[in-house]
C-alpha cells in the first residue's frame, strides 16, 4: 500500500492504493472512509481563527435555606430547612467576535480540552461548581455560564479558554481540484489550503486537545457525573451509579 | 520559515512557514457532508413520581397545618427502573467512527418551581451549541436532567436521563401514624403517596420525598381538625409539573476521526 495524490476535472484525493493507478478509493470514498486522508466530497475542520480569551468569573453569594417550623405552637416537629440553598447564577460572556455572517463549526477548550457539557470549570465540592457552555452565533462565539452556590460562596475564579473557529468547508471554493505553488497548497478547488491547517490526529509541535468521542456526563441518584477527555471525574450532586469513560482522542491543528 | 508540498510512497504532507498543516500520518477530521442530518423535534421529559408531606401540630385547641408535595427517589433512562426509550435519529454509513453534533434548543414547557425558584436550562437557549461527546446536561436542581446523541453501530441514538436522588428531607413520624394510639391526631410529619390524603402505612419509600413545593398552609385559628384526613386539613392535591419539553434542532455531521 502506498500513498496516492489523484486530480482530476471533477475531484481531488489523497488515498490508499494497492497498485499504480488503483483508484479504487478515489471514486468511493464512503466505502473506504479508513484509506482515505482527503477527499473533495468531504468537509473538513480548516482553521480560521485560534486564540485565548481569560475570563473573571464572579463571586456566587451562599444563601442558607430558611427554617421553617409551624407557628405559636410549643411542641411538634423540629424546624427543618425547607428553602433552597445557595443560588444558581447564570452569565453569558463573548470569547470571539468572528462576523463570518454565519454559525462557524468551533471548539472551545479548558486545560486542553474541549469543553464537554457537564464539565464544571470550576469545583469546590460536590454543591459548588461552575459549568460553562459555548455556543455559535453568525457574529460570535459565546460562553453561557451556570454557577451554583450552597449555604457558602462559589469563589471567584479566573479561568482561560481557548478557541477554534473553522471556515465553513463550502465558502469560497474556487479555481482548480489541484493548486501547488510557492507557499500555497490547495486541494479539492480550496476545501484544503495550506493556510488554513486542518484539525488532525496530534502531532509533534501541535498543541494537543482532547476530544471525548462518546458522552461526558451521567446521571444518577440525583447527580451528575461529568468525566473529562483527560479522565478527571468530577461529581455534581450525590451522584451514584456506573458510567463509563468516553473514548478520548487528541487532535492538534 | 520554509513551506513546502512532500510527496512519498508512504507520506503526504504540507508544510507551511516550518509547521506541518496537513499529513497522512496525522489523519485530518474528516465530516461527510453527504451524511450530514438536520433533525427538528422535541426532547420530552415526564413529569416525576411524587409523594406528599404533611406537617400537623397541636396545642390545646390550637392547631396548624403545612402540606408539601415531595419527589421520590427515581431513575429514568434507556434500560432503568422507568424505562425512557432510545429515539432512533438517523443512520450513518459504515466506518463513521466520530459525529460533530450540535443543537439548537428551546424550553417549552418548564417544570414547577421549586420552592419558589425557577430551575434554568443550562445551556444557552436559541443559539447553536457545540457538544463534542454528544452530552447535553439541561437542568440540575432537586432533579438532574439531560440528553444524549450516540453513535451505536451505524445508528444515532438520542437518550434521555433524569434522577432524583435518594435522601430523608424531613423528621418523620417514627410510625408514619395519623393518629396516636388513643385515637387522638398525633402532631409531626407525616408522608403520604401521590394523591392520597391518608398517611401512607410504611415507611418507604416515600419517606425519602424531597420537599419541592410548599401546597397548603393553615395558621391557627383557622379551622379545626387540621390534621391529615381532619375536616380542616391541608391540601396534598398535586398542583405541579417537574417535566419539561424541549424543542430542538439537532445539526450532526458524521465522520472519521481515527
Amino acid at each position: 500500500m502506498s500513498k496516492a495524490l489523484l486530480a482530476t476535472e471533477s475531484g481531488c484525493a489523497i488515498f490508499e492504493e494497492s497498485f499504480v493507478g488503483d483508484d479504487t478509493l478515489y471514486n468511493n470514498p464512503l466505502a473506504n472512509l479508513a484509506g482515505v486522508y482527503f477527499h473533495s466530497e468531504f468537509d473538513y475542520y480548516g482553521l480560521l481563527y485560534a486564540g485565548a480569551i481569560t475570563i473573571n468569573h464572579p463571586v456566587i453569594g451562599g444563601v442558607a435555606g430558611n427554617q421553617y417550623s409551624p407557628p405559636n405552637i410549643s411542641i411538634g416537629p423540629a424546624s427543618i430547612t425547607v428553602n433552597v440553598e445557595g443560588q444558581r447564577v447564570e452569565a453569558g460572556y463573548v470569547l470571539y467576535q468572528h462576523g463570518l455572517g454565519y454559525v462557524p463549526r468551533f471548539f472551545v477548550a479548558y486545560n486542553g480540552q474541549m469543553i464537554p457539557h457537564g464539565l464544571p470549570v470550576q469545583a469546590e465540592d460536590g454543591s459548588r461548581m461552575r459549568f460553562v457552555s459555548a455556543y455559535a452565533t453568525d457574529t460570535f462565539i459565546g460562553l453561557k455560564e451556570m454557577a451554583f452556590s450552597s449555604a457558602s460562596d462559589l469563589p471567584a475564579v479566573q479561568r482561560t479558554y481557548q478557541f477554534l473557529v473553522f471556515r465553513e468547508p463550502s465558502t469560497g471554493l474556487s479555481g482548480d481540484q489541484l493548486l501547488i505553488e510557492a507557499g500555497n497548497v490547495w486541494f479539492g478547488r480550496g476545501k484544503f489550503r495550506s493556510s488554513e491547517p486542518h484539525l488532525r490526529l496530534v502531532g509533534a509541535g501541535d498543541t494537543p486537545y482532547g476530544i471525548a468521542r462518546g458522552p461526558t456526563a451521567g446521571y444518577g441518584n440525583g447527580g451528575i457525573r461529568a468525566i473529562s477527555p483527560n479522565g478527571t471525574i468530577t461529581d455534581f450532586g450525590p451522584f451514584s451509579g456506573s458510567f463509563a469513560a468516553p473514548s478520548v482522542i487528541s487532535v492538534g491543528v | 520559515m520554509a513551506s513546502s508540498f512532500d510527496a512519498y510512497a508512504d507520506r503526504i504532507a504540507v508544510i507551511q512557514n516550518d509547521h506541518v498543516v496537513f499529513d497522512t500520518a496525522r489523519r485530518s477530521v474528516c465530516l461527510i457532508p453527504a451524511a450530514r442530518l438536520y433533525v427538528p423535534g422535541t426532547v420530552t421529559f415526564p413529569d416525576l413520581l411524587k409523594a406528599n408531606a404533611y406537617a400537623y401540630n397541636k396545642a390545646g385547641l390550637n392547631e396548624v397545618c403545612d402540606s408539601f408535595i415531595t419527589l421520590l427517589p427515581q431513575e429514568w433512562g434507556p434500560g432503568r427502573a422507568n424505562h425512557l426509550p432510545s429515539t432512533p435519529v438517523g443512520t450513518v454509513p459504515a466506518g463513521v467512527d466520530y459525529l460533530d453534533v450540535r443543537v439548537r434548543l428551546t424550553r417549552t414547557s418548564h417544570p414547577s418551581q421549586v420552592l419558589g425558584v425557577t430551575v434554568q436550562p443550562m445551556l444557552q437557549q436559541g443559539a447553536w451549541v457545540n457538544c463534542p461527546g454528544g452530552s447535553c446536561p439541561l437542568e440540575a436542581s432537586s432533579w438532574v436532567r439531560g440528553f444524549e446523541v450516540v453513535l451505536s453501530g451505524t445508528s444515532i441514538l438520542l437518550n434521555r436521563y433524569q434522577s432524583v436522588r435518594q435522601q430523608v428531607s424531613v423528621p418523620w413520624r417514627g410510625d408514619n401514624a395519623e393518629f396516636e394510639g388513643g385515637g387522638a391526631p398525633a402532631a409531626g410529619w407525616t408522608h403520604g403517596a401521590a394523591g392520597s390524603q391518608a398517611a401512607a402505612a410504611s415507611s418507604a419509600p416515600s419517606q425519602y420525598g424531597l420537599l419541592v413545593s410548599k401546597r397548603d398552609s393553615k395558621p391557627v385559628g383557622s379551622a379545626a381538625n387540621m390534621n391529615r384526613t381532619g375536616s380542616g386539613r391541608c391540601s396534598i392535591a398535586d398542583n405541579t409539573n417537574y417535566g419539561a419539553v424541549y424543542a430542538i434542532e439537532l445539526d450532526i455531521t458524521p465522520g472519521r476521526i481515527s
